[in-house]
């Protein structure tokens, strides 16, 4: 059987049933099929012979389903690269595979255009083309599909034995392999991975993995195998529109992978309901256990299939879903039609119950990597007869007294991130052309997630300067997405092998445990990023919010001098308005800072006193009453602010005293009630709400949007006030780091007396520092202690960096949590019923 | 149930949950872990414990030893009032 064949049996079984939607766009099977037919006869038009190599270079869409389809009907090859491929990459794979056609669209013929030299390449399908940017070279594909002649079966060319793709994988060589896959070996695959899901018509299959990638490449064969629908989506980039569309198409089965399993469980997946799922199916890395239980619990009604696969082979396993409770952190036993045991060093098959190299047997397994039989060698070797190849996966495994199996990592030092594997050498390689960069390794840190996340790690020449971010946008610049690090960290020395190599093993294990965390990571070049919020300012504000400046309240600290000067560089000072919004019990010096900034930018400003705003509004009289419930004492000429116990330094809750300064001097200090608590809070953000009236007052005025001043870590963790200083039209600095907005504002030049200033809360009459009522640690400290819960750095490895102890950053890693539960209401817009 | 714990589960289910336990809530159900108790949840729970068993709190008090579940907090409770029979009479 050919493969074709499973859209050519569908579409006689069922030709008016649905086969594939993308979009608004419904195909039948009929159609679908036709319009493969036409693109056969096209490419066939065109010289595209039996075994021609034909790559796909397309994100998911209906052309990229078409042109899989088309290429088998014209007896070729088809090979789907990610559509991020850059052009160096993806002149070598047409020139590896020596491709005599690409199939692309408008967007990518750029980077096609880029690559230098094809002398294989004959034709290029372009969707979105113009009939009159056109040429013999540069075929238009909409045309070519749409319904019209030509639509019968082209005449039939290969065998089951042929190739029917080339799936492009990284090689420990650092260059790409394409793995050989027959028809034989394909429709082995697809039908038994059907047989255990239990496909059948009536399943609608939603994938929304790259088409590049074997596991969602699957989908769509496998759905046309049974006669299925598959509903197709470009990503995962925006989950509520997907559930949303499971609802819609019913769905009844959701190929899934960690990464989209973490964001589906951020959200409220019980509201959504998903009536119409039967299944999910993950691969690529096992789901952390919590994971898996999480899921059970919100989709009660929904069948969970563990599995494990290598695209040498594309599936090795799978576990029953009535397995998952029995055994959450195994990913099963071969599938049906295929044989899977562990070997030892020496090739000896191991009983069940060992640990060893996993080996598969099957009519699913590779014919070879093209071209390149010596590494084809190391993956297939002699099976029971002549002709038949084992596959040595290079993965390692243990398996249970039942023969289940559980992964444990790679025997080389290949990463596995994402179920794709990388060559750290390739990683290298790109490091390496970065001018600074004298030694550069790349390696694989466990992740919950990801399987793998790639690390790079980086001694810089003597005299350079390097930042994390040069390195990761070098990287993005140069790798498919899913190849740039995740993390960049910087040595003074890479530790050695005896013979001067980059001791791998032990690079993972320090990193493993955080050796090497430091400021470093928060580094980041300024300039670049400078120029970049400048760029994305100017969109916003004039693209996206069609307003004529911004109004920037000036309060006389780094965050807004920031971002006033990032738009007076993007707007022109001119289009910015500074606002100072000064009441009784704020420091005079805040408002002698703000004039400085204004003035060193040479902005237009206005100045309101807002305190008789605040007084009409009972804002003091209200809070000083809440303060008497606790001080009784406390009235005119006495001074307040709130303080947070240390919940650092001592296991504690985070609980709220009253500072008070009596006219005479004497301090009192009270623990605060849950009443007079919320009384003061609430009274006191009558501060924040009434600036930002007064804000978008002036922008209602002068057509401007309002800029919001939040840094990540304020954004983060909901250090704002709801509709008060939480409200913005854009947040250019809301994605940094405390540390990286000075870094911006010593780029900028912003006056020096700005950026000396402590952080202050401006809030209480008292001098009151952030940390003191709300964050614990220093900024820098709670930066680092930030990310490194974001990354998932054990305490362990964070603690010297923040001259902490490990304890101590479980409190703030458990703080840190708890304030992103709370602050969740704070970042929820108003909510609308749902249905 | 024992009544001071019965008490506790009552005031934590009605200010912290809406009212609706779902079997969410077991005497060993860490208030941080479950989310359950915010930092001004722990200042309305120091208040319930002063109106209901008349017992003060003194800040070194606070701490998740003493009041992070039902189990943790009956304990406390029950340790308070033996240091002041009394006053713990009068209260019931």
């Amino acid at each position: 059987m050919q493969v074709e064949s499973f859209l050519e049996n569908s579409a006689a079984r069922f030709p008016d049933k649905t086969a594939l939607v993308c979009g608004s766009r419904h195909l039948t099977y009929k159609e679908l099929d036709q319009s493969a037919n036409r693109l056969a006869h096209s490419l066939a038009r065109h010289g595209v012979e039996r075994d021609d190599r034909v790559v796909v270079y397309l994100e998911n869409s209906v052309e990229a389903v078409a042109a899989v389809f088309g290429i088998l009907k014209a007896g070729g090859v088809f090979a789907v690269v990610n559509p991020t491929t850059k052009a160096a990459k993806l002149e070598y794979i047409l020139n590896n595979c020596r491709a005599t056609a690409v199939l692309t669209d408008r967007a990518r013929l750029e980077t096609l255009r880029a690559c230098a030299d094809t002398p294989f390449l004959r034709a290029v399908w372009v969707a979105g083309l113009d009939a009159a940017e056109a040429d013999t070279r540069a075929i238009p594909l909409g045309p070519v599909l749409e319904p019209g002649e030509g639509g019968e079966h082209p005449p039939r060319r290969g065998i089951d034995i042929d190739l029917a793709a080339l799936i492009y994988t990284s090689g420990s060589t650092g260059r790409p392999k394409g793995v050989m896959l027959t028809h034989h070996n394909i429709v082995s695959a697809a039908t038994s991975i059907t047989t255990y899901l239990e496909n059948t018509p009536d399943d609608i299959i939603l994938n929304v993995l790259p088409l590049s990638f074997d596991y969602g490449l699957y989908q769509a064969l496998m759905a046309f195998l049974v006669g299925g629908t598959l509903v197709l989506e470009r990503s995962f980039g925006y989950p509520h529109a997907v559930l949303q569309t499971i609802l819609r198409e019913r769905v009844t089965g959701f190929p899934i992978v960690p990464t989209i399993c973490a964001i589906l469980l951020q959200m409220d997946l019980r509201k959504y309901g998903l009536p119409s799922l039967r299944y999910l199916t993950n691969t690529a890395a096992a789901l952390p256990v919590d994971h898996i239980r999480r899921l059970q619990e919100s989709l009660p009604h929904v069948r969970i299939f563990s599995m494990y696969g290598l695209t040498e082979c594309k599936r090795v396993s799978y576990l029953p879903p009535e397995q998952l409770a029995v055994r959450p952190g195994s990913v099963g036993r071969g599938m049906p039609n295929e044989e899977v045991f562990l070997v030892d060093d020496a090739g000896r098959r191991l009983p069940p119950g060992s640990t060893g190299e996993l080996v598969v047997r099957g009519s699913n397994v590779m014919q070879g990597y093209w071209e390149l039989p010596a590494e084809t060698d190391r993956m297939l070797r002699p099976g029971r007869y002549p002709a038949e190849r084992l596959l040595y996966t290079g993965d390692l495994f243990r398996s249970d007294e039942e023969g289940y199996l559980y992964f444990l990592g790679r025997k080389d030092d290949i990463i596995k991130t994402r179920g794709e594997k990388v060559s750290p050498k390739e990683i290298e390689e790109v490091l390496h052309e970065l001018e600074a960069v004298a030694e550069a390794a790349v390696i694989g840190v466990p992740d919950p997630v990801l399987g793998q996340a790639i690390r790079a790690v980086i001694r810089v020449k003597q005299g350079h300067a390097l930042s994390a971010q040069q390195v990761l946008s070098h990287c993005a610049r140069r790798l498919e997405d899913f190849m740039v690090p995740k993390a960049v960290e910087f040595r003074e020395e890479l530790p050695t092998t005896s013979s001067g190599k980059v001791a791998k093993r032990e690079l993972a294990r320090q990193s493993a445990e955080g050796n090497g965390f430091s400021p470093a990571v928060l580094r980041l070049d300024a300039a670049a990023e400078c120029a970049r919020l400048e760029r994305e300012i100017r969109r916003m504000v004039f693209e996206e919010l069609r307003r004529k400046g911004v109004v920037v309240g000036l309060s006389g600290g780094v965050d807004s001098a920031v971002v006033a000067a990032l738009a007076s560089r993007a707007l022109g000072s001119g289009r910015v308005l500074g606002l100072m919004m000064p009441e009784a019990e704020s420091p005079p010096e805040s408002l002698t800072l703000a004039r400085a900034v204004a003035a060193w930018l040479g902005l237009e400003t206005r100045e309101e006193d807002i305190s008789p705003l605040l007084a009409a509004a009972g804002c003091y009289q209200r809070r000083d009453e809440a303060i008497r419930t606790v001080l009784p004492d406390y009235g005119p000429g006495c001074k307040c602010k709130i303080v947070m116990a240390d919940v650092v330094a001592n296991a504690t809750y985070p609980v709220f005293s009253v500072v008070a300064q009596f006219p005479e001097g004497t301090l009192a200090r009270a623990r605060l009630t849950a009443e007079a608590y919320r009384a003061v809070v609430a009274a006191t953000n009558f501060k924040q709400r009434t600036r930002k009236m007064l804000e978008y007052y002036y922008a209602d005025l002068l057509t401007y949007a309002v800029a919001g001043t939040p840094n990540r870590l304020e954004y983060d963790q909901g250090f704002f006030v709801k509709n008060g200083d939480g409200a913005a039209d854009l947040k250019p600095i809301a994605h940094l780091y405390k540390t990286q907005v000075y870094a911006l504002a010593r780029h900028l030049g912003v006056p020096l007396e700005v950026t000396q200033r402590p952080p202050s809360t401006d809030t209480y009459p008292l001098p009151q520092s952030q940390e003191e009522f709300f964050f614990a640690l220093p900024p820098e400290k709670m930066d680092l202690c930030l990310y490194a819960r974001d990354h998932e750095l054990t305490p362990e490895a964070v603690a010297p960096a923040v001259a902490l102890s490990p304890e101590q950053v479980s409190r703030v890693y458990r703080m840190i949590d708890a304030k992103r539960k709370a602050s969740r209401y704070l970042h929820l817009a108003p909510l609308m019923p749902a249905g | 149930m024992n009544p001071i714990t019965q008490d506790l589960y009552r005031f934590v289910v009605d200010n912290f949950l809406f009212g609706q336990a779902d079997g969410r809530l077991s005497d060993e159900t860490s208030f941080l872990e479950a989310g359950i108790i915010d930092s001004t949840g722990v200042l309305e729970l120091i208040a319930f414990l002063g109106e209901r068993f008349g017992i003060q709190i003194l800040d070194e008090e606070i701490v998740p030893e003493n009041l992070d579940s039902l189990r943790r907090l009956t304990f406390f409770v029950e340790r308070k009032l033996a240091a002041k029979p009394g006053e713990a009479q009068a209260c019931r």
